[in-house]
């Protein structure tokens, strides 16, 4: 390959091009990032203040909940629920209490409703991590709701439990979400 | 069967597929999802920056090591060459309805088989739809459907070396983290191997396949066109016997259909979902994994369904088509009608008349 005077300007200036990338981009290297520029560190304060709000918000109902006043607990949670509706904290509070209740069902319904608007309840290590609490309501209720539904496959009722506890039953399976 | 070394090499894929498929689960990736190209591309698309879903988020080092690992082999094998101009806006919008299908289904063709192996029965819907996918796409290849041919004189010379040097330059992201590539810290993108099995993983069955040309689409096309003499029913039979022992042996194997690991139990819409990935697959020339080694090999055809598969993987997240464990959403049914309607339109449009 013959190369003409255009080609040797071009490849003098790849070779500048080439030589200016990687300049800049060792300076752009990790250790020159700022911790205000990097995404990881802003996620982090944000999460941070997720979970203090969180704790603020829902102390109430949480201090009720660790007294065993579940009743009152569930009043509390109401009203924060008027200010806050659709938070999904509130609908794993109230899975929670409806769980030390022993409303089996009302608490898969509530987990579910807080895990489909976070899934950070059903991760191990969340600090709000329901996990535990999680898979012993599927392993409780799971064989029950099998066998009601197997005597009554008309019951809607009954279907939605099942399915209920299949997706949360799926959901700390793991896998791609 | 002949036991040549093409045949070798074949089932020799298909061997490292299932093996690795399922080891990179048992060393950290997600449950069943060990190698997911749409799962790989919806995480990288979200490392970066180009959806907003925290759990989603990684630059996946398989999918760098699939396409430079076929890079390497087609340049040591001499079989690198530039070449594409054939139909490439269909085959960009064919990469994103791939991604589109896999979304709905949770996972494209080689995730579904690993998770067919680790006893998840509700992949069956898409085990059916894949192979009716492939089948209506042969059907219509057979009726003239063309998408043009591959031709070395209609790519601009070297052309195909711009895909390898992107993920060459994603491979340098993953080694010099920039600020603006993002990692999740918690969701499934939080679960991967160690990068360096991962990148050597990707690397080696890039390598792998790019001299085989192993793909399950194509295994299923080959085996619905010859049966038994098909070089690739013995890699997908080597693939699935490798994935379901495997699974066996480090206790992954549990039957069912309900509460399995990243599946939901639309049926029709799993059957739906991989119906258009087998489809499409046929008439561009090979599922994801497939697109992704061609692109390696110098295909800018391919490399065109790659960068449509990177904006399926973004707006799959981004507009809320991907299919959970809840369920499909109405915008991932949608989508899905979209698919068909590209590929009914697309191969009416395409046929070659006499």
């Amino acid at each position: 390959m013959k190369f003409d005077r255009f080609d040797k300007i071009l490849i003098s200036l790849l070779a500048i091009a080439a030589v200016a990338l990687l300049a800049y981009t060792a300076q752009s290297f990790p250790a020159k990032t700022t911790a205000i520029e990097s995404r990881s560190m802003e996620r982090e304060l944000a999460s941070q203040a997720r979970v203090g709000l969180l704790e603020k918000l829902y102390s109430p109902v949480t201090v009720a909940l660790q007294n065993g006043q579940y009743q009152e607990a569930l009043l509390k949670l109401e009203e924060v629920n008027i200010r806050y509706p659709g938070e999904a904290h509130g609908f794993i509070l109230k899975g929670e209490i409806l769980y030390r209740m022993g409303v089996l069902d009302g608490a898969a319904a509530g987990f579910i409703r807080g895990i489909k608007l976070s899934g950070d309840y059903i991760d191990k290590n969340s600090p709000f991590s329901k996990r535990d609490i999680i898979a012993i309501l599927v392993e409780k209720s799971l064989p029950p709701a099998q066998t009601a539904y197997k005597n009554s496959h008309s019951n809607p009722a009954l279907k939605e439990n099942l399915s209920n506890l299949n997706y949360l039953k799926s959901r700390l399976a793991g896998g791609c979400e | 069967m002949r036991l040549d070394r093409h045949m070798m090499t074949i089932i020799l894929s298909g061997l490292l597929l299932g093996f690795f498929g399922v080891m990179l689960s048992v060393w950290g990736n997600p449950e069943n999802s060990g190698i997911c190209v749409s799962c790989f591309i919806e995480n990288s698309a979200g490392a970066l920056g180009l959806h907003n879903n925290p759990r989603l988020q990684y630059l996946r080092p398989e999918l760098v090591g699939f396409v430079l690992g076929a890079f390497a082999s087609a340049l040591l094998r001499r079989e690198f060459r530039s070449r594409g101009g054939s139909a490439p806006l269909f085959r960009f919008a064919s990469g994103f309805f791939l991604i589109v299908g896999c979304a709905v289904f949770i996972g494209c063709p080689i995730k579904l088989f690993l998770r067919f192996t680790a006893g998840d029965l509700t992949s069956l819907a898409g085990v059916v739809g894949l192979i009716v996918g492939v089948w209506c796409g042969l059907k219509g290849l057979a009726s003239g459907v063309e998408l043009g041919r591959l031709s070395p004189s209609a790519a601009p010379r070297g052309s195909g070396l711009l895909a390898p040097a992107v993920f060459l330059m994603f491979l340098l992201f993953i080694f010099i983290s920039p600020s603006f590539l993002i990692a999740s810290e918690k969701g499934s993108s939080a679960q991967h191997a160690p990068l360096l099995i991962s990148l050597a993983v990707g690397l080696l069955l890039g390598f792998i396949a790019q001299g085989s040309r192993f793909c399950i689409t194509g295994s299923v096309r080959d085996i619905l066109l010859m049966g038994r003499r098909a070089p690739l029913l013995w890699g997908g039979t080597a693939f699935l016997a490798t994935a379901l022992l495997v699974n066996f042996i480090s206790g992954r194997f549990n039957p069912g259909f309900a509460g399995q690991p990243g599946s939901h139990q639309e049926y029709l819409w799993s059957f739906l979902g991989m119906v258009l990935v087998g489809w499409l697959s046929v008439l561009i020339g090979g599922c994801p994994f497939r697109q992704l080694v061609k692109s390696g090999e110098g295909d800018s055809d391919a490399a065109l369904v790659v960068a449509g598969m990177f904006l399926g993987g973004a707006l799959v997240q981004g507009w809320n088509l991907a299919a959970t464990s809840a369920g499909v959403p109405i915008g991932g049914k949608i989508a899905i009608i979209a698919g068909f309607v590209l590929v009914f339109s697309g191969s009416i449009l395409l046929r070659e008349r006499e």
